[in-house]
């Protein structure tokens, strides 16, 4: 007992050390790996100049760091109390560029505005300074000194009789449905509080992000009203809401899918030595692909790591095919001679399949077949020359050797295989009277993101007055005053818009900020001190005003008149900066500015009258990004369709005959069929995503097809094949068709793909590609 | 104050000067003042230009029939009108709590002649209002005194009717 206890320490000690090799390699690459979790670096650039700065502005931009907040369930006054606190937290969080709450001290943005009312103001016009226009200002000034405006007319008006102030603050304002209620802003219609957020970090780097959600959970603890609800929308909520649905479903069925695939191995082989074993080439191609996209990218994106390790499921076939097709006792030469050549030509074909989506203009679709064709052909390698000898030493090969009945029968199955033609007949009729596989073109449709949180995400849009993020125009120049221009030479077609009822109005830059040109002008309409002096002595003739009670007004204007034009980098007061940055911005040397349409009734009007316009393009997101989609899906099948006919060469040079190349493929070609058929019958509409789940059910419906068609095997053997496929088949339902319980609705489409392409391969590939009994081979 | 949350309605006229550094002389203007508890409140000014103001809730509305304008706010959106208006409403409805949210107050006299002193704490209102006095008599107001900041100065006197 002791002995025997001892030799299989012996035999499995290089097991053991192969293994904490490999883990250790692994640790040591992994560490100094650069990982990305950052879409944009992962999703198409975009085809055209203005479609890849938008799409950059949309994912990294301004407005995918808005944050919309809500907070309802209380009474008013609880809600104003909970959004002071919470606007108040989130600030000292650190983590936000702004907090809004409609509260706070605008002291400093209320007085920048007053010292430049003139420059600011629409009302700063030669007219309003005549003699008669500055008559009736005075006589509407003493009117509303009398009346209950008193403090306010007092304030503002004696400092300033054209009203200028007051119309510069209208533009800062803007075209905003929500409503001040005990200091803070209220949605117009219901009891809800609302808070505008803008993050500091990017919306797409998921890290920062789940750092501004812890955030604003604490921030939210501190802050709750008895039955108080927080509503959250915005693109970078659920950004990180899909993420985290999908890691979680994919944790979830990392661990249950590993466990069954161990207990199956283990049942199997009747030996934990064949886990330990297969780690070792399993762990040595992931490190090789990993490392060879750190290489050529200079980055490993999550989503290579997460979808390319689903990928090498089918590498975990390699291992169990030579395993499971060993005999006891065997040496490395004798298990090869019968299947070393079958193998070799699996391997060759699945990494040639794999090599079109290398070329895909599609980053993160290159780097995923960057990480598969390395990884499939260092597993490959790693189970020929290093897995082999580690087997061999410890002698692990399969326990069950006696040929079962139910095989001979399942075989003469085979006899009558012509009636097994009506599944893919079956599927073909399927596929022609639904149309074919449906394509999916609306990006939306593929964002795991729930309507439901679309739709809250649009109502606090509208009750807050945020501008939409799909549909927008911009207009650019070489520099900011360009824009300014342009932005105000489309301002007349804009109200003609708002009065057609076409929009409700619409944000832009200069409607803040108006242009050097148009700052010049007004203050070119301000007389100089002696002409205005002279005017207002004659308009308040007759009227009770002390002689230096608008001194205020003479100086402004004076001071105002010795100015410059103000610039975009004068706008340094927090709230005001806060306004304008989002709608005027420099990237890469040009200057851009957003006009963004608020209650938008009749989009294509809107489109048709701006497009054409000078340096304005009108963007319709949605639209951008799903023919980005499509494009690249198109490209995408062209590369795949290159990888599948380097296969096709690869095989029909491997197998050297027409016929058996005939079985093979045909019942792959059939197991598609079904595939497609199921999938159309399901309603699902096919993405990338499928067409990448297909190539790998694809891939390993060649291994099952490569070892069925075999020819002149004994009994043993075919028990063996028949196992060991039986095994791989079992293994990949268990990982990715576990996918297919998944709550995300991309990764139960993958799974389902990949369940029925499986069952329909080993199925077909068992009754096509295999011989007959009795049939000469 | 207490004797004073216990009317349910008044009426009241009312004759104020102000005292408006731009201007060489106070102006004047009177009328009369409606109060119904808790939060309704109006006053109609007769002379010299006719002027209706109405406070309903947050909502106030200011009617020039002379000038054919009807102006309707939101006093959420109006901090310094909200503050004088509840300033006048709080202490028609004896409601201290409201004061002493904007203001430090401190009463002094008797119950036949007393004088409320509110100082404002809140800063949006400190920023205009220097100082308010409120003179009453029981349950009855005397008189509406308001200091801005500027020098500006509001005194309203009120006979109950």
């Amino acid at each position: 007992m002791s002995v025997s206890l001892a030799s299989a320490r012996r035999r499995t000690a290089p097991i053991l050390l192969a293994l904490l090799l490999s883990a250790g390699l692994a640790a040591a690459v992994f560490s100094r790996l650069d990982f990305r979790t950052d879409m944009a670096d992962f999703l198409p650039q975009g085809r055209s100049e203005a479609t890849r700065f938008m799409l950059r502005e949309i994912r990294t931009g301004e407005a995918a760091r808005l944050i919309l907040i809500g907070i309802e369930g209380a009474a008013p006054d609880r809600l104003a109390e909970a959004s002071r606190t919470m606007a108040a937290a989130l600030s000292r969080s650190g983590r936000f560029a702004f907090v809004e709450d409609g509260g706070g001290d605008d002291e400093g943005a209320e007085q920048f505005l007053f010292r430049h009312r003139y420059l600011l103001s629409p009302a700063t016009t030669p007219e309003a300074f005549t003699t008669a226009s500055l008559r009736h200002d005075l006589e509407g000034l003493l009117e509303a000194l009398a009346s209950s405006a008193a403090p306010l007319a007092a304030r503002y008006g004696v400092e300033d009789p054209p009203g200028a102030f007051l119309a510069a603050v209208r533009g800062w304002i803007g075209v905003s449905p929500v409503q001040t209620r005990d200091g803070v802003w209220f949605a117009a219609d219901r009891p809800r509080a609302l808070i505008l957020a803008k993050t500091d970090a990017a919306g797409v780097d998921l890290d920062a992000q789940r750092q501004v959600r812890a955030a604003i959970d604490r921030a939210w603890e501190a802050a709750r009203p008895e039955g108080g609800r927080l509503l959250l929308a915005g693109p970078a909520i659920f950004t990180l809401q899909a993420s985290q649905a999908i890691s979680g479903d994919v944790r979830l069925i990392a661990i249950v899918s590993t466990l069954l695939i161990v207990l199956l191995l283990v049942w199997r082989f009747r030996s934990p030595w064949v886990i330990a074993a297969i780690g070792v080439p399993i762990l040595l191609s992931v490190t090789a692909a990993a490392l060879a996209v750190q290489c050529v990218f200079g980055s490993v994106h999550g989503v290579t790591l997460g979808f390319g390790l689903t990928m090498l499921g089918v590498s975990l076939d390699y291992p169990v095919l030579l395993i499971g097709h060993r005999r006891q006792g065997e040496a490395i030469p004798g298990t090869m001679r019968r299947i070393g050549r079958t193998l070799a030509l699996t391997v060759v074909a699945a990494v040639l399949g794999l090599t079109g989506m290398l070329f895909s203009s599609f980053p993160g679709l290159s780097q995923l077949g960057l990480f598969s064709v390395v990884g499939l052909a260092v597993a490959a390698l790693a189970t020929r020359f290093a897995l082999a000898p580690l087997i061999v030493a410890a002698d692990i090969a399969p326990v069950s050797t006696a040929v079962p009945d139910w095989l001979l029968r399942l075989e003469r199955l085979r006899l009558r295989r012509g009636w097994f033609l009506a599944l893919p007949g079956a599927a073909l009729l399927v596929l022609a009277w639904t149309g074919g596989p449906m394509w999916e073109t609306k990006l939306a449709r593929l964002s795991p993101v729930p309507r439901a949180a679309l739709a809250l995400d649009a109502e606090l849009r509208a009750e807050i007055g945020a501008p939409e993020v799909g549909r927008l125009a911009v207009v650019s120049g070489a520099d900011a005053q360009t824009v300014l221009q342009r932005e105000e030479d489309l301002a007349p077609l804009l109200d003609g818009l708002v009065r057609k009822g076409v929009l409700l109005g619409a944000e832009m830059a200069s409607r803040t900020l108006p242009s050097a040109r148009t700052q010049l002008a007004r203050i070119a309409a301000l007389p100089d001190a002696e002409v205005l002096a002279a005017r207002m002595q004659e308009a308040a003739a007759g009227l009770p005003f002390r002689p230096d009670a608008f001194r205020g007004f003479a100086e402004a204007v004076a001071v105002e008149r010795a100015m410059r034009p103000l610039g975009p980098a004068d706008i340094t007061d927090p709230r005001l900066a806060a306004r304008l940055q989002p709608l005027l911005f420099e990237r890469d040397g040009a200057w851009y500015g957003l006009i963004a349409p608020a209650g938008l009734r009749d989009p294509a009007v809107f489109a048709a009258a701006l497009r054409g316009q000078p340096g304005t393009a009108v963007i319709d997101m949605q639209a951008e990004t799903d023919a980005l989609v499509a494009a690249y899906t198109g490209q995408a099948l062209r590369w795949l369709g290159f990888g599948v006919l380097a296969a096709l060469a690869a095989l029909a040079a491997g197998l050297r005959s027409p016929g058996r190349l005939v079985r093979v493929l045909a019942p792959i070609a059939g197991a598609v069929c079904l595939t497609l058929a199921v999938l159309a019958l399901a309603r699902v509409r096919l993405s990338l995503f499928h067409v990448v789940a297909l190539q790998l059910m694809v891939g390993v419906g060649l291994d099952y097809a490569l070892f069925f068609a075999r020819r002149g095997l004994d009994e043993d053997e075919r028990a063996r094949t028949f196992r060991t496929l039986a095994t791989c088949a079992a293994m990949t339902l268990l990982s990715f068709g576990l996918l297919a319980f998944c709550r995300t609705p991309l990764l139960r489409g993958i799974g389902l793909t990949v369940a029925v392409g499986v069952i329909g391969s080993i199925f077909l590939a068992f009754l096509f590609a295999g011989p007959r009994p009795g049939e000469a081979t | 104050m207490g004797s004073l949350a216990a009317v349910p309605s008044s009426r009241a006229s009312f004759h104020e000067e102000k005292t408006i550094a731009a201007l060489t002389r106070p102006v004047q203007d009177s009328g009369t003042l409606d109060y119904v508890r808790p939060a309704h409140l109006e006053k109609h000014t007769l002379t010299p230009v006719e002027e209706d103001l109405v406070v309903d809730g947050e909502r106030l509305t200011i009617t020039r029939p002379a000038a054919h304008s009807v102006q309707t706010l939101n006093l959420e959106e109006q901090p310094e009108i909200r503050a004088l208006v509840d300033t006048i409403r709080g202490t028609l409805a004896g409601d201290l709590g409201l004061l002493r949210r904007l203001y430090q107050v401190t009463l002094a006299g008797s119950q036949a002649a007393w004088r409320l002193t509110l100082v404002p704490t809140d800063g949006r209102l400190q920023r205009f209002l220097r100082v308010v006095w409120i003179d009453g008599a029981g349950a009855s107001l005397r008189a509406i005194d308001t200091v801005q900041v500027n020098g500006d100065r509001t005194r309203m006197t009120i006979d109950p009717s």
